[in-house]
């Protein structure tokens, strides 16, 4: 099969919206929109800071995406979620921001039909907002069908490892033409001792996927180094967690596991929530 | 020749930068080269832990990229924004490191023509703000 139009992308800052009280979530009204032109396949990423009023109050981002009139800012949640809950769970000072980002893959859009994507936030207590929002949406235009993993499995059990175990989530991607994969793995991790941190690396690797608590195993992808926090603000307090890499020379029609290898620095007990996975083949 | 067929990235996990006492912004010197072959629509995503030698003082960064000699560390911020800033205003402790990304797509870029891609980052009020353990991924479209 060959698509021959132009496929579409969208980079865009939009203005920093309103923060909400709400416990549930409401939608930021971002209003970023993009209509497929070729493939209706788009990774969406969303990057920037979040904060809440109040030092020991959650803020969580949520990425929401939908047709029609895009959600104003305020509106009760609307659209379908992609990808997990994004969130931090306590902040160093009242309206100290702190990083986060969620990106997800989203495919079997109508050719032709304006799709809008934003953020929704909730707050535990006091006010969330967000701000210096950076949006990426870019619809992937492989001459051939392209390979993708999209999930969100189920929190893992932490660890108290200084070497680093594997986590055991085992997704899979199979790649089928260039062997070329893009691998996002984002999460929200935490030590239940604050000042010992965590460090978080990916890998994937073919066989059979290892098991949560199993010995590190597979290839890196990013940083050798990992991911790194060298202190939550408080213990048990959440941080957002982004690995990323492309790796080249896959073999296609070879099943890969993706995983991610979590040790906590120096004691406690590390856990990943929330983990989202995106991969795909370029 | 038809490049269509050719996936064209840069993966690398460039050396940990020298930090700055700049509030206004440095660039970081990381020297990525990318050369758009087929579309000229690059993505670049990068992740990274972030820290600022006082807690209070906060650090924040910004994918910037251009053509011609690539930025050396502790240079004038030059080049053009990919994406918005991010930033962390407070962290919990001296030296702390906090996990941070950022990513941005841009198209039209000249076929053929090779591009830098670096971070301009800046402490936000003073203290040294360091990017460390920093991988770097980008691809053309």
């Amino acid at each position: 099969m060959t698509y021959l139009g132009l496929p579409i992308i969208t980079q865009a800052s939009p203005t920093n919206p309103t923060g909400t009280t709400d416990g549930t979530g409401v939608m930021m009204g971002i209003n970023v929109t993009v209509t497929p032109n070729v493939t209706g396949r788009f990774l969406i990423i969303i990057s920037g800071s979040i904060t809440n009023s109040t030092a020991g109050s959650n803020s969580t981002a949520m990425l929401y995406t939908g047709t029609g009139t895009p959600p104003v800012n305020g509106a009760a949640l609307t659209g379908t979620q992609l990808a997990s809950n994004s969130k931090v769970t306590r902040f160093p000072a009242g309206s100290a921001v702190l990083p986060f980002s969620i990106q997800g893959f989203i495919s079997a859009l109508t050719i032709g039909t304006t799709f809008w994507m934003d953020i929704a936030l909730k707050a535990a207590a006091n006010t969330a907002t967000v701000s210096n929002l950076s949006v990426t949406a870019m619809e992937l235009n492989n001459r051939k069908l392209p390979v993708f993993v999209q999930s969100s499995p189920v929190d893992p059990t932490g660890t108290t490892s200084t070497t680093g175990v594997m986590m055991g989530i085992a997704v899979s991607i199979t790649p089928k033409n260039s062997g070329t994969i893009m691998f996002i793995v984002t999460a929200n991790i935490k030590n239940s001792v604050a000042a010992d941190g965590f460090v978080v690396k990916g890998r994937f690797g073919t066989g059979t996927a290892p098991n949560n608590g199993d010995a590190d195993t597979g290839t890196l992808f990013g940083n050798t180094n990992g991911s790194v926090a060298t202190r939550t603000t408080g213990a048990g307090d959440f941080l957002f967690v982004k690995t990323q890499g492309i790796i080249s020379g896959l073999i296609p029609g070879t099943a890969y596991w993706i995983d991610i290898n979590l040790a906590a620095i120096t004691g406690g007990t590390a856990t990943a929530n929330n983990i989202n996975v995106t991969a795909f083949e370029l | 020749m038809s490049y269509l067929n050719i996936v064209n990235f840069v993966q690398t996990s460039p050396a940990d930068p020298t930090g700055t006492t700049s509030t206004t912004g440095v660039m970081m010197g990381l020297a990525i080269a990318f050369t758009p072959i087929k579309t000229g629509c690059m993505y670049v995503s990068i992740s990274a832990s972030a820290q600022n030698s006082v807690s209070t003082d906060g650090a924040s960064g910004i994918i910037y990229f251009g053509t011609g000699t690539a930025p050396t560390n502790g240079s004038a911020i030059t080049g053009t924004q990919l994406g918005n800033f991010n930033q962390i205003t407070r962290f919990s402790a001296n030296s702390t490191l906090i996990p941070i990304s950022f990513q941005g797509v841009v198209s039209g870029l000249t076929i053929g023509t090779v591009y830098w891609v670096d971070i301009a980052f800046r402490a936000i009020t003073e203290g040294t703000a360091n990017i460390n353990n920093l991988s770097v991924s980008i691809f053309e479209k």
